[in-house]
Parts: C-alpha cells; structure tokens; sequence
C-alpha cells in the first residue's frame, strides 16, 4: 500500500466514524450541535484552527508558496496583521496579539499550546516620556514553544510595534536590576537551560524594544526590587525568565540571522550578549548524575571501565533519543531497566529511553564460581541471574548517529565492532559474510592475510589494562601458563588482569582456563609453543611512565609506547583497535509507563456533587442528600446556566424539556449584565455559572431508566465545576462509564498513557497480530518485497499505525464497550465497535496527543506489545512534538474524542486549553512534524569513513554527508518508505516488563536493591552512589520535612478542608469535623535511620555524617518532652 | 476631643477645659501627648489641669534636657498602662545613618565611633517613630560629648519597677496581668560575675516577694538573671494539640493586653440577629488576609470560638495599618455586623506598647554582637581581631568605652554551621561543626573575663531550627570561659540592670517580604514591627518553624528596655516607646548569595549601649580605606 492509499483509508475511517458522531451529536444531547475535534490536513490550517482566525491559512500556504521557510513566514505574517490584511480587530492591541500568536503557532507546528495559554495577554504601558510602549505578557506554558519561538515572538511584537507606530520600552533603572533578580531567582527554584550573566541581562532589558512581562508562576518572591510601579507583581514571573534566557539570551545567534537578513533597526546590541548558542558538546559530563534519587540505581560512572560501551548504530526500535540495550543487561541489572525505562545519560543527550536490542554484546560478568563469562542473550540472563557475584562490564549501548547530530554532540570514538570490521574487510577486498565468531586462529590469518585489524570478537580491551599490568600478565603466562586441549591456564594471581581485559575464562582446580587462546598470546608477545617470550620492542614502560604528561615524550627518536594498546600494536604484527574506548554513564530516571489517566480522584462523570457526595464525589451519595426541610437529593451548585432559544426555558441542561438545544446564558459575575464574552459596562468575562438547586436525584433516576440501567456501585462525580460555563456533562455517560469502569479526564475524553517507543519496522509476531489481518490493513509486503505470510517476516512500519501495550488494550476495550453503550443507549444509534477481545479493535482509529500540546495525531491501532510502552513511528511521536527520552503521552479512542470531547468542560485557569484535542491531525505530513524527525538515519549499514571519523572527535555535520537521513527524502515518497537499520532485534518487548523500581514496594527495598546493584557493578562507585543518595535525596528530604512540620498545614477529617495554620478552635469551623496535622512525626523520621546506616556502612564523608547527626538532634530535641524527662528521673531519684 | 476626655477618665483623672484646649491645640500626635501627659501625673492628682499639660510640652522644648525632670515617678493605677519609673525627658540625638557622616574624621585607633542613639529618650513627637528618628536634621555627625547627665543621681538609678503585687516572669508565676508587667521586678539572689562557671539559664529561681525597697539598693554586680527561655523545659512531643496549644497560649496572652483597651465579644456570638448594625469588639487571630478586587482588605479572623471575615473598606482613616496586617497577629477590630458572619470594619487596634517615654536604667556598659559566622571562609577574623585589640585595651581608647564595658551579648549565628544551605560546603574555612565552635570558643575566650557574655543561638548554630531555640548543647559549653551564660532564642534576662529581650531574628526574613516599607537595610523599623504586635514572629508557616510549646515564649509579654536581634547582617538601631531596638551586624562580608539577593551588610560594627544613660553607639572595626592614616593619631575629639 503506498503512501496515498494509507492515508485514504485512514481519511475514510475517520470520515466514517465523523458521520456517526455528528448525527449523534446533532441530538442536542451535548454542549454544542457539533463534533467539537476540528481536524486539520496540514499545518496552515492547523494554525489556523488553534487560532481561530480565519484567513491564516490562506496566507500561510501564500507565504510557503513563495519559499519562505518557517521563520520567515511567521515574521511576514505579523504584518499582515499590522496591516490589517488579516482578521478585523477593534484596537491595534488585539491585533498585535493576534500576530505574536500566530507566529509562534507557526513556529510551533501549530501543535503546542504555547500560542494561546504561553502569552497571557498584551498591553501597552507608558514611558516616563510619555511614550507608549508594548508589554507581551507571557505565561509558564510558554516553556513548550522551544527557545527559538519564544526569542521570534518579540522580534514579531517589535515588527508590529513599529508598524502601528508605539514606541520602544524604556526601562527604569531599578526595573532592570528586578530583572537581573528575578531572572537569578528563578534559575535557582526552577531551573534555567542557559543562565546569561547579570551583565547580560542588564544589557538585554535595557535594550530590547519589548517590554517581557508576564504572570506570576512561581510561589516565591523577589526581595531586593520590590513594588515597582509598572511591575504589578512581586512574585517570580516565569514566562519572563524562560524568554529571557532560555529565549532571547540563548538563541541570540538564531535571532541575530534574522534580523540581520531583515534588517530590522535597534537590535545591534545583540552582538553585546555574550556567547549565547548551544555550546558544541565537546567532551563528557558528570551532570546526569546530579540529584539521584533513592529507589534508581547508577549503571555507571562517567567513562569508567565496566560502564556501557558505545556502539555507534540504529535498531528499528530505537532512534530519536532512544537508545538500545541487551535485553540480558537489561535481566542482570537486576531488572531495573525494561523497554521505555528512562535513562538518564552522559551522551549524547540528557536523557533516553531503553530499547532491547538483542544484536549487540550483553554484560560480562563474574560467576560465584569465579568464572567470567559473557551473557549475552535474555535466556542465559535469566538462568543466571543468582550466579552473578559481580558486573565486571555492563555491556554495549546503541545509540544511533541522528541522536548525535541532534544534539549537536561531538563524535566520540565508537568501540571497535564486527560491522566495523566487516567494512574494513570489505575495503580491503574480503568478504565478511559470516564472520561474525571465527575462531581465534581464523582470526589472526584473516587479518595477516587481508591486513586488517584483529577481529572484535577477539579484540581484548588493551586499553583499560595498565602496562604494569600488561607486563605482569605477560610474565605470568610465559612463566607460570601451560596449554592443554586447546586452552590456557593460568595462575589465580592474574584474575584481575584477565577481568580488565574481559578475556573470558573457567576457574576450575584453582586454575583460570582461557579458551582459544591464541589472539591472547598474539596481543601479549607470547608463543603459543612453548609460551615463550618474544621480544618487546620499544624502552621499558615504567621508565617511560615517570615522564608523567601526556605529551610526546620522544625516546630514542621514536614515539615510545607508553599504553597497553601500544604495546599490543607494537608486538602482535597485526593491528589490534581500541575495543571500548568510550564509556557512557548512565543512571535510572523515571520508570516506564502504560496505565490509564486517572485524575484525583478519578470522576466517570463532569458532573458537580459538591459536598453532598462525600470525599468519593458520589453521584448516589449525592441523590440521598438531605438538607434542612425534608427534600432529599437537592444540592446547591454553581452551574452553567442555559436558555431555550424556542420556549425561552431557563435550565442547566443541553435539551430544554421543549426538545430543543439549549445555549449558554452568560452575563457578568458583577454587574449581571448579559454579554456574550464581556460585560457591557465594565468589561469583565461573562460566564453562564449560577447558583442552582439541581435535583441531582431527580435527575439520576431519569438518567437510569434512561439507559434502563441498574444503579452501578458508585457513580463518581467532581467536586465542582472548573470550566468558565461551568458546563455539566449528562449524567448517563456517567452512569456508563461507571458500569463499564473507565475514567475521564478534564475534557470528558478517556486517556491510556504510555511511555513513547520509536519504531521503524517490526514482525507480526511481535506484535500479536494475525497476518492475514495485517494484510488486509495494508501490509502486503515485507522490506524485501516478498508478500507477507508468515510472522517472522520484517515489515516497515506506516506512519500513523502504532502498537500498544495489552493493558491498554485491555483499557481501551471498556472505552469501547461503553463507546458502544453510549451510542446505543444513550444516542439511540447504531453501536460502533462491537468488539469483544482486545483484538478486536486492531484496525481501529485513535488519537494520540501529548501533555502541553493542543493537536491530537489520527493514528491507528495494529497490534500489542507485552512491553509497558507505546510503539509509533518517529514521525508520529515528533508530530505530538515528542521524541524517545522517557516522554510519555496518551491515546484516545477516535469515537470516544469525537462524541464526548467539549471545549466547554475545560477549566478556566491557565494550563487549561494544554493536553486537549483543540485540533486534530490527519494526515502525517514529515515536513511539518518536530524537525528532530529530520535527523533520523536510515542507512543499513554506517560507512567506514563514518567510523574512522568517531576517531577524530569529528562533528555530527562533517559526516552529515555520508549518512542517509530523513532530511535528505522530504519531499518525495521515499520520506515515508524504504527506511532500513544497522542492528536487528529478536524481539521488541524482549527483557524485564516492568523496572524493578515499580516492581518493588517501599522505598527501602528500591534502596537496598540500588545500593547491592552499585556495589556488583565494577563501573560504579558505591560510596559516590550512597552519599549522592543522602545528599540529594535524604537530607533534603529530611529537612523539607522537618520544616514542614514545624510550618504545617492542617486538615479536617470529615470536609478535608484545608486551613493555612493549627486553629484555636477544637474542630473545623466548616463542618465541626475532627482536624489533624498534615505532617507527622512519622514522616519526618522516616529515612532517619535508613540514613545513619547507609552513611555508616558506605563510609560517606564526615561532613555528610554530621549533618545527619544534626538533624537526628534536631529531630529529638523537637519530638522530645524536657518535662518528662525530669520527671522520670526525680522518679527514679 | 471626646476621647481626650474618655482617655483621661479611663486613667481615673478628670480634666480641665483650658488644660483641653492646650492639648486640642497641640500640633503634634495628639494621642502621643495624652499619654505623656497621663504618665507624668502626680498619683495624688484628681484634675488634670494646664501645668500638668505645659510641663510635659516644655519637656518637649527643652534642648538639652538635662535637670527636666518629672517630679516624682508616676506609676499608673490602671492595669493597662506603663507603670515604670519616668526617668527625665529630653532632647536627646536620634540612632544616625548607618553610614559614617564625616568619614576618616571618625577613625582612630583601632575603631571609630559613629552617631548615638540619644538617651533618654527625647519625647514620643520626635522620637518614636524610626523613621522620624533617622531625620537627618537632627541626627549629629558624631556625639563625642558625654550624654546629658541626669539629675538626682543614685536614686535614680533603679532597675525597672513596676506597680502592683505578685511575682513576675517565670510561667508558674501567677499570670502578670495586661502589660506582662504588673508584677514587681525582683532580683533573685545574685551571682558573682565569673565564679561560678558558665552559667545555663534553666528555669530559673521564682523571685521570692521581697519588699520593693530592696530594689533601691544597688547590689553587688548582677551578671544575669534569667526570665524566660525554653532552655531544658521544651514540652512539644508533636502532636495536633500541642499546636492547638501553642496558638491558644499566644492568642490568650495578647488578648488581655487588649482587653483592658476595648470591650470585645466573642467571634461565636456575632451569628446573633440582634447584634446586627450594632457597634461591637472582636478580638481575633488572622488566619487569612488578602485585598478584594475592589481594593478592601478581606480579613479572616478566629478566636477560639469561631471565624469571622472582616472587611476594611478601603480608603477608610488608618487604612495604613490594615496595610501592613499579617497572618497569625493578634488585633482587636471594632465595627457592626450584618448578623450573617460578615462584619464590617472600622477601626483596627494593635497591642502596641503604650507610649511611654523612659527606658529603665541600669549601669555597666554592654556590647551587642550576633552573626559571628567563625568557620566560614567570609568570617572578617582581622577585624576581630581589631575588636579584640581595643577591648582589651591594646589599642588607644581616647572615649575610654573600652573599660566600661561589662557586658557582651552575643545574639545566635556564633559559627557558620553545616548544611544550613544548599552548597554551604564551599563556602567553609573549617567543615567541621565541632571544630567550628572550638574556634569560636577561642576566639570569644579573648574577650577579657571581667566581662559577662550571654550566648544565644541562631538559625547557624547547632541546636533545633524551630524556634523557640534551646541554649547549645552541653557538650559544647565546656569549650568556654566561665563568663560565658548560654541562653535560649529568644531569652528574656536582667542584665546590668535592665530588662533585655534577645531574639536572633529569623522572622525579620518574613516581616521584610510582608509589610510594605520594610527593608533588610533598616531591620530596626522590623523590630519596631514585632513590638507593635507584642509578637518576635508573628507568621507562622513561611520562612519560620515553630515548636510548638505548651506557652509561646515569642510573645512579648513585657516590653523589654532592650531588644536585641541580628540575622540579617545590618546594624540598625531605634527607639520605640521607652524599648531600645537593635540590631547587631555581623563579621562576615558580603557573601555571594547575599550579593545576588542585594543584602548589603554592614560587618563588623559593634553596637555599644551604655546601660546608665541607654544611650548607643556604633563602634566600627571594618577596616576603610582610610586605616592606615587614621591609626596614627589619636581620635579627635
């Protein structure tokens, strides 16, 4: 099937499922007559759409047309606004809002919902000249526009400015040190990316033309430049900070080109700013592990042996952040990592999520029995597991070469591999064809005759070895090894030297036995007959070693060899490569997730039981209520009201008793003057929210015998309204929901989240699903043109179709089942699924949207995975703007989102609009999803230049050249076929399903399971590992709570109502219930000992040890009664 | 005039029309006058006629103020108001800038003097108010000169007395009454200074009930006797009623000052339909407070009976005050009530000292230290040095203050500590906290042993967070000399004579983001703050944990003759209705942090406080650009 077929398919399905919802929801039985998900075909009218202003996507297709790129587009369209060539607003404010919007929608691939929740509102403000200037008041969710979109928009509001003639800001000096204050303040209570310099900022606020405001969004306070007259708040604006910084400050290059190109006035004190611009990542840092966490362990340590080598490569399951591992390290990490477990790394990113790849090398470790052995399939792994006395190496790590050029990080050296080798061999003329395990003597005559480098698999790793070391063991095998049968043996005294090496062996009678010995005996200088030496060229090491810098000491006019791999070179005739020369920390981040959304508590319905329905918001509870003068099942509300535009009946309902649709009545919460958005006299937002006496049991017996429904156990309601209407749902999609057990989030739709996967290609046997059904769904061949039929074949993914977890399966059948219901019950029509097994619903549509994001992506379901994660292709995660570092986001059911969606029901605040379908995606266009897409590779194989580039710390860019990426196919059809990849894997779910970190219970175990795992990995240090756990997990942990304590809230038992302080009164005020503290001395104590001991028996530093003491003291002298004490002793006495 | 008149009669005075006019007339706060006038009463006076009036104006005018004299001391028949001694009134020079006007002039030696608090206490018109107070108009260069001597000599020389029966001070004693300060303030059994080891202020000896005569004669030298401090007597075990407890204790406490000032109802009793529209008295803590959208202030407030929302309409006379109303106060709110639990206010009252123009007098000269910081690489040790050099008279002393000093009161922050904040660990000189207060020992060991020094406890220093803080641990106290007294935070003691009230200070942190016009650049105005509302630490639930303690030591119960606090590193120094607020600076220079946050301190400036005359100096050892010159000659005088 190509690529127009698909989404023809995908389009008649939705179409279909669009004509059902529309005939139900045009029954009047919900907030609006219409489906309420408008869907999109590319990006223009996605804009457009998110926007609500017509005419953009018009424009935006002209501007395109014209070969504008993005960024471009985005600072043309502010002055179509300026201009008035766009929309038709009453003040040139509005029109400038519409701009700044619009561009960033355009910047964002009108996905994010940075555009209408990011930017609060704009205002002008006045000079001391008495000037006008523009303020830009910009809100926390601006954080997802990225730093580019955030520093554009006020190059667009500077644009319009000037345009519609207001003037530049002109700070007051006390307002630019607020800046420098606030900016400070909040790197420190939430983070910043790029922290500029207090010079920096001085320099920027002085200058720019735009005045950045923005709302509150931090708790705290500036103290220095406090109540200034134009600032209204003293609060921590964090909108500002991120624009600021993380905007204007850090993407200065990117802003500089367009202003330059443009020839914008007044921004040449950009050149002040400093550096700004991502730095090259040049090296490695130790910032991953920072702030560990109790409960996730540390793999390694920053480029220590033992730690995970780098293997440069793209299995079809990984890419886009995601990172491949053994499915046996994933086993002998003692099941810390399964598929989608977040990992947090030293490169090439901060953070990836973990994907088995069953081709490359597993971890090597020590036996109780001594023996080291290498493990590298998840089958030895689980036979294994309770042998293993020690991780002497944790194995390889794939990482693709997009993952680099994304991140801009250089190329480290790539450890030497079988297809690095195969690519030599084949340069020289030979056929690698399978050799992936000659012998070692096969090896060594590969190598003499092609002159080649030493085969991986007999390739030790030299270079971790010291040439003491190198020596000693040289020694050792020449004077005290004796072969036999093939293999050596060797004295127990040079283990360690053997461990280093990895050189795998048997110990058996007190005898370490090396197996095909003769690479070994090469690498060491050694005869094979008669372990003689031969003779080392080159001057003594140790001699050498005193010259202690690293520079070229020249002995005897020759570079001496002064390490082990030289050495090695040296004596062994054949060229022997470095076989780990990088090392990638890494540590646990956050667990991998497949689970329902649940909200707290979790409501089947949007429907306000407020008090009366107790702590579970009962609907039930609610209909039994009983106030003052008998009527039972009456509660006071605030609700939405609704006027019947026939009969003129006031109601909350969606049909007025007359049969027809009901509108909201808004009028304004002061002054009570009807208006349709704001109030006519003084200008406030009118909302339809009243209080109403709603006869709740009235209305949920009608909706029973409705639905010729039994009351289910417990129908669970809100506690009250959040959205500006104040817009009830029907209380019989409650009502389902409930018999069916499906929860609803803020939007009325039923979320399953799950951990997002990449996936390029994948087996039907991997997925669970039947072949025949694959071909129907458009699968007829597999990547080698062979018709599918069997399930081993490989096929290539299509862009929209995803494979979910069983348990979503499983979730997504009750959504369903109630689906169907819902339709049938409730709509009188046609059920829609009828699906009785999760694979049922293979086939069927879904939408996918991500937190902070606006858009939902129409994808489709083709199979289950036992993996708790989410499988979809890159393209579809970077079209929901996410890619593959531990993100997770949600899918809906197409009909579920089409039927039950409603702008209506989404709370007020700020944040609200985020994570909702305000529009949907139709049709996968690479073009227009996150660019970080575009730097997916796609070759089969990587060239050798590629390798030997890794050698010199080459660029991503310089080797860009050589390696097909997507970038290089958009466009054409092949953007969406033909996709290949370096490294296959049995199976995509292989490994542990769940991390031991949501397998174990308490925290303690997780400790306990982290601390046994860093004292088993040779790579890390367990002492770093148990005081980084105290310092950055404990004791803040301990003394947040011991200030909670003391600074607690309390709440009441019965109401749950909350009070800032301890009252003077017995109970609560509100409903005489009992009142409790919130903190106890329980949770401060809690990891007290647990402390004490680890910091006792990992031996932490003293200035560790004695803060715990401290706060033990503080602990009891707050906790501990003087007076008692007294008394018992004068008892005593 | 009305209330001139219902003022009087509620002291029991009545008052003639012509004494009437002269107070209408008055330009200054007319209040301020009233209750000077009331304070400098003859018991035996029934009419209060114009002389009374005139000769407290006079007082006002008279420059110089020395042999202005109340005839006689006045103590008050009423329970409310101030019964101490009336010392002299005059005009007297306020605390200075904390900037040194006149430069280099000033140096000499190791250390220079700057300004002075005035003592006395000029009248409330000038004086009271800090911010009148820093006016530079009045504010000399430098007072060289000695202060104005007081006449009457010896006799005056009385530590604070105070009308009425009953024993004062510890909690077992029966409650002592409104102002804290009915009892009689006895010495218990003095101890010699320096012989008998350092001292730990324990619960204390209950003052026996001596006949107050006793008081007259000036006994041997007093070094310290503890009043209130939680030092070995903490109660809390951390459980909801101790909580409940807690705030009780402080809502009973500051209730009865307010009692004796206004007719309060309880909360509970507002529900009642007839008292609607009708004038009445609350009494209440405020648990919320926030500005509506049309500008009131909403209030919430809570007695034990029940909650109440306050509205001050905006706008309204003394709206100030209600600007600066922050949670956990205890105020007294006079309005109506609609009879549906809102209540409309109209008149805010604090349990603000009552205006009273003398300090108690004491003798011996007493240094006031905090924030020592010994262990942080910010520690000034050279300019501690300089210290030590002049207060042992190494170095020239031509003010000759040096030999007066008897006393050293050192409020919290003696070292660094570990783990206070995130990242302390590089900004140590020494990581170790025990070796921390070995040095500190050390270095306070310097200060000559015939000087008494009581050490109180700060957020730095090793003892529990939560305030109230108990006196550091025995383990450490063997590293002192024997004139070192520990104490608790905050500590309430006489020493030299005087009533002092001791408080690190950690809630200046919350005060300073709370009240409009507060700034850690003037921590004084924050003390003058926590006087107002007889509370050190009026918020609970931001910046400051609490323990919560059967009885809430951090009321001020009694106002003290000097409240002495430091935490936020800057010297500020005022005087408040007879109480002496200072704060004490530190010796550590800017730290980073505090350069980011803009805190400029002022380190190594130690306030002096001549406990005879109450008058205060500032005694700078930060070296200036100008040392190497100054050192030289002596200071000029």
């Amino acid at each position: 099937m190509n690529s127009t077929e698909y989404f023809e398919v995908l389009e008649a399905g939705l179409a279909s499922g669009m004509e059902v919802a529309g005939r139900a929801r045009r029954q009047g039985k919900d907030p609006s007559l219409w489906v309420e998900v408008p869907t999109a075909v590319d990006l223009a009218e996605r804009v457009e759409k998110l926007i609500g202003i017509e005419g953009i996507a018009a424009r935006v297709r002209e501007l395109e047309a014209e070969g504008m790129s993005r960024e471009e587009a985005a600072l043309a369209i502010g002055s179509d606004f300026a201009a008035g060539r766009i929309g038709s607003f009453s003040s040139k404010i509005e029109a400038i809002d519409g701009a700044i919007r619009t561009s960033v929608a355009l910047l964002t691939e009108g996905v994010v919902a940075a555009p209408i929740e990011g930017i609060a509102k704009v205002d002008l403000g006045k000079n001391d000249d008495g000037t006008e200037y523009l303020k830009v008041y910009y809100a926390g969710p601006i954080r997802s526009a990225g730093g580019t979109a955030q520093a554009l928009s006020v190059l667009v509001a500077d644009c319009v400015r000037r345009e519609v003639g207001i003037d530049r800001y002109k700070p007051r000096p006390d307002e630019v040190e607020r800046y420098v204050e606030e900016i400070g303040l909040y790197r420190r209570v939430a983070g910043l990316q790029y922290a500029p310099s207090d010079d920096e900022i001085r320099t920027l606020v002085r200058n720019c033309p735009i005045c950045i405001e923005g709302e509150p969004t931090e708790e705290e306070e500036v103290s220095g430049f406090r109540d200034l007259e134009r600032i209204e708040t003293n609060r921590i604006r964090g909108g500002v900070a991120l624009v600021s910084a993380e905007g204007i400050a850090l993407k200065r290059p990117k802003l500089k080109k367009h202003v330059t190109k443009l020839a914008i006035e007044g921004w040449d004190w950009l050149d002040e700013l400093a550096s700004g611009g991502k730095k090259d990542g040049g090296g490695t840092s130790e910032k991953f592990l920072r702030d560990i966490i109790a409960g996730r362990p540390v793999f390694s340590h920053p480029h220590r042996p033992g730690g995970f080598r780098l293997r440069y490569g793209r299995s079809r399951n990984t890419g886009l952040a995601a990172a491949g591992f053994s499915p046996a390290t994933m086993i002998l990490l003692q099941d810390f990592l399964a598929a989608g477990t977040q990992v947090k790394v030293e490169l090439p990113g901060k953070a990836a999520a973990v994907s088995p790849v069953s081709s490359i090398e597993g971890p090597t470790v020590r036996l109780k029995n001594g023996d080291l052995v290498r493990v590298d399939s998840a089958e030895e792994a689980v036979l294994l597991r309770g042998e293993v006395a020690k991780i002497v190496d944790v194995g390889e790590v794939l990482i693709s070469f997009g993952d680099f050029l994304e991140n801009n990080r250089t190329l480290a050296p790539g450890s030497y591999c079988f297809e690095w080798w195969a690519a030599e061999l084949a340069e020289a003329g030979g056929d690698p064809a399978g050799l992936e395990a000659p012998s070692g003597e096969e090896a060594i005559e590969i190598s003499s005759r092609w002159r080649v480098p030493l085969h991986p698999a007999h390739t030790h790793l030299w270079h971790d070895l010291s040439p003491e070391g190198y020596l000693r063991l040289r020694e050792a095998v020449s004077s005290a090894g004796e072969m036999g049968d093939g293999a050596l043996s060797l004295p127990l005294a040079v283990k360690e030297e053997l461990e280093t090496l990895l050189v795998l062996h048997r110990v058996r009678e007190e005898r370490l036995i090396v197996p095909d010995p003769a690479p070994l005996l090469l690498c060491l200088g050694v005869e094979a007959e008669g372990l003689r030496l031969r003779e080392l060229p080159g001057e003594p090491v140790s001699e050498i070693q005193d010259e202690g810098a690293d520079g070229d000491a020249i002995v005897g006019g020759e570079p001496a060899p002064r390490t082990s791999l030289d050495l090695v070179n040296q004596v062994a005739g054949i060229r022997v490569m470095a076989r780990a020369p990088t090392r990638v920390g890494s540590r646990m981040g956050r667990p991998e997730k497949s689970d329902k959304r649940e909200m707290r508590p979790p409501p089947h319905v949007l429907f306000p039981t407020g008090d009366a329905g107790g702590k579970s918001r009962s609907v039930g509870e609610c209909a039994k209520n009983h106030v003052g003068n008998g009527k039972v099942g009456i509660i006071e509300t605030s609700i939405g009201k609704r006027g019947c535009p026939q009969c003129g009946a006031e109601t909350h309902e969606f049909l007025c008793r007359c049969g027809a649709h009901t509108l909201p009545k808004r009028s304004c919460p002061v002054c009570h003057q009807p208006g349709k958005e704001k109030c006519p006299r003084c200008g406030r937002p009118t909302t339809a929210a009243d209080e109403m006496r709603l006869d709740v049991k009235e209305l949920y017996h009608r909706a029973l015998a409705h639905l010729h429904e039994r009351e289910p156990e417990l129908v669970r309601g809100v506690l009250g309204l959040t959205s500006r209407d104040k817009t009830p749902e029907s209380l019989e999609k409650g009502v389902l929901r409930a018999k069916h057990g499906v929860y609803i989030f803020k939007d009325g739709t039923v979320r399953y989240d799950l951990t997002d996967l990449p996936l390029t290609h994948f087996r039907p046997r991997e997925v669970h699903a039947d072949v025949s059904r694959l071909r129907e769904l458009g699968y007829a061949e597999d990547i080698y043109g062979e018709p599918l039929r069997d399930e081993e074949q490989v096929l290539e993914l299509l862009v929209q179709d995803v494979i979910l977890s069983f348990d979503a399966g499983e979730y997504l059948l009750k959504v369903a089942a109630f689906v169907d219901e819902e339709l049938e019950k409730f709509y009188g029509l046609e059920r829609f699924y009828n699906a009785r097994a999760p694979d049922d619903l293979i086939g069927c549509l879904l939408v996918g949207l991500a937190p902070h994001t606006s858009a939902g992506v129409l994808c489709r379901l083709i199979g289950y995975t036992t993996a708790s994660a989410g499988y979809g292709h890159p393209f579809f995660h970077a079209a929901k703007r996410r890619n593959c570092d531990g993100d997770e986001d949600c899918v809906m059911l197409l009909m579920d989102a089409l039927l039950n969606f409603s702008m209506s029901y989404l709370p007020e605040k700020r944040g609200g609009k985020m994570d909702a379908p305000l529009v949907m995606t139709t049709r996968l266009d690479p073009s227009e999803v996150d660019g970080e897409a575009h730097n997916l590779d796609l070759p089969s194989r990587y060239p050798l230049e590629f390798y030997r580039a890794t050698l010199t710390g080459a660029s991503p860019k310089e080797v860009e050249g050589l390696i097909d990426l997507v970038s290089k196919r958009l466009g054409t059809e092949a953007q969406y076929r033909g996709f290949k990849f370096t490294h296959d894997t049995y199976d995509i779910a292989a490994g542990p399903k769940n991390s031991a970190y949501k397998t174990l219970e308490t925290m303690i175990d997780k400790m306990d399971a982290q601390l046994a795992l860093a004292r088993s990995i040779r790579a890390v240090d367990e002492r770093d590992v148990a005081t980084r756990v105290i310092n950055s997990h404990f004791l803040p942990d301990l003394i947040g709570n011991l200030r909670a304590f003391s600074r607690q809230k309390v709440r009441c038992v019965k109401c749950g109502a909350k009070f800032r302080r301890p009252l003077l009164s017995d109970v609560c005020p509100k409903c005489g219930g009992r009142v409790i503290l919130t903190v106890h001395e329980g949770s401060v104590r809690k990891y007290l000992e647990v402390s004490m001991k680890v910091a006792e028996e990992f031996g932490v530093d003293d200035y560790t040890k004695q803060r715990l003491e401290l706060i033990k003291m503080d602990i009891d002298s707050l906790f501990h009664n003087d007076k008692s004490k007294q008394t018992g002793l004068a008892d005593f006495m | 005039m009305r209330e001139i008149v219902k003022r009087f009669a509620e002291e029991g005075y009545m008052i003639d029309p012509e004494a009437l006019a002269l107070i209408a007339s008055y330009p200054g706060p007319r209040d301020e006058l009233v209750e000077g006038v009331i304070r400098g009463l003859d018991p035996t006076t029934l009419v209060v006629g114009a002389p009374d009036v005139e000769r407290w104006t006079r007082w006002t005018d008279d420059v110089g103020g020395a042999g202005s004299l109340p005839k006689t001391p006045a103590p008050s028949r009423g329970g409310g108001s101030l019964p101490e001694a009336s010392p002299p009134f005059s005009r007297e020079i306020p605390p200075s800038p904390p900037s040194l006007r006149g430069g280099g002039d000033l140096l000499a030696g190791a250390f220079a003097t700057a300004g002075a608090v005035g003592a006395p206490p000029s009248p409330p018109s000038e004086l009271t108010t800090p911010q009148k107070a820093s006016h530079p108009a009045s504010a000399p260069v430098v007072e060289l000169s000695p202060p104005p001597l007081r006449g009457g000599g010896g006799s005056l020389n009385l530590p604070a007395t105070e009308t009425g029966g009953g024993s004062f001070g510890l909690k077992d004693a029966p409650n002592p009454g409104p102002e804290g300060g009915s009892g009689v303030l006895r010495r218990s059994s003095p101890i010699p200074s320096g012989t008998e080891g350092s001292q730990v202020i324990g619960p204390g000896p209950v003052p026996g009930s001596a006949a107050p005569e006793e008081l007259r004669l000036p006994g041997p030298p007093a070094p310290l006797e503890a009043l209130r401090d939680i030092t070995g007597r903490s109660t809390c075990v951390g459980e909801y009623q101790d909580f409940v407890r807690y705030f009780r204790d402080r809502y009973s406490r500051i209730r009865e000052i307010l009692a004796g000032r206004l007719n309060a109802r309880p909360i509970e009793s507002l529900g009642r339909g007839d008292l609607a529209g009708r004038e009445i008295s609350i009494i209440g803590m405020v648990m919320e407070v926030r500005t509506s959208a049309k500008g009131n202030r909403v209030v919430e407030l809570e007695d034990p009976t029940g909650m109440v929302t306050a509205i001050f309409q905006k706008g309204v006379p003394g709206s100030e005050e209600v600007e600066t109303l922050v949670s956990d106060e205890v105020v007294g709110v006079t309005g109506t009530t609609d009879g549906k639990g809102r209540f409309f206010a109209k008149a805010l009252l604090r349990p603000d000292l009552q205006a009273r123009s003398a300090a108690a007098f004491g003798e011996g000269g007493a240094l006031l230290l905090s924030d020592v910081h010994v262990g942080s690489t910010y520690f000034m040790e050279d300019a501690w040095d300089r210290f030590i050099g002049w207060i042992r008279g190494e170095v020239e002393d031509p003010l000759g203050i040096a030999s007066k000093v008897k006393y050293a009161v050192i409020a919290g922050d003696l070292v660094d500590g570990i783990g206070i904040y995130p990242g302390q660990e590089g900004d140590l000189a020494i990581k170790d906290i025990w070796e921390q207060y070995e040095r500190a020992a050390e270095l306070v060991a310097e200060i000559p042993d015939r000087i008494s020094i009581v050490l109180s406890p700060g957020n730095h220093d090793v003892v529990r967070q939560a305030e109230p803080q108990p006196a550091l641990p025995e383990r450490l106290r063997p590293l002192f000399k024997k004139n070192v007294t520990f104490v608790g935070n905050p500590a309430s003691f006489i020493l030299g004579g005087v009533d002092w009230l001791v408080y690190h200070g950690r809630s200046i942190d919350d005060l300073v983001l709370k009240i409009p016009g507060l700034s850690y650049a003037e921590p004084e105005k924050a003390m003058v703050e926590m006087l107002k509302r007889r509370h050190l630490s009026p918020i609970y639930g931001n910046r400051v944990s609490i323990a919560p303690e059967e009885e809430d030591l951090l009321v001020i119960r009694r106002p003290p003759a000097v409240l002495h606090s430091g935490h936020v590193h800057t010297v500020g120094m005022a005087r408040y209705k007879g109480v002496t607020a200072i704060n004490s600076g530190t010796w550590q220079s800017q730290t980073d942090f505090q350069k980011k946050m803009n805190i400029q301190p002022t380190p190594a400036i130690v306030p002096y406080l001549d406990l005879s005359t109450m008058r205060a100096r500032r005694l700078i050892f930060a070296r200036t650009p100008r040392d190497d010159r100054s050192s030289e000659g002596p200071l000029p005088a």
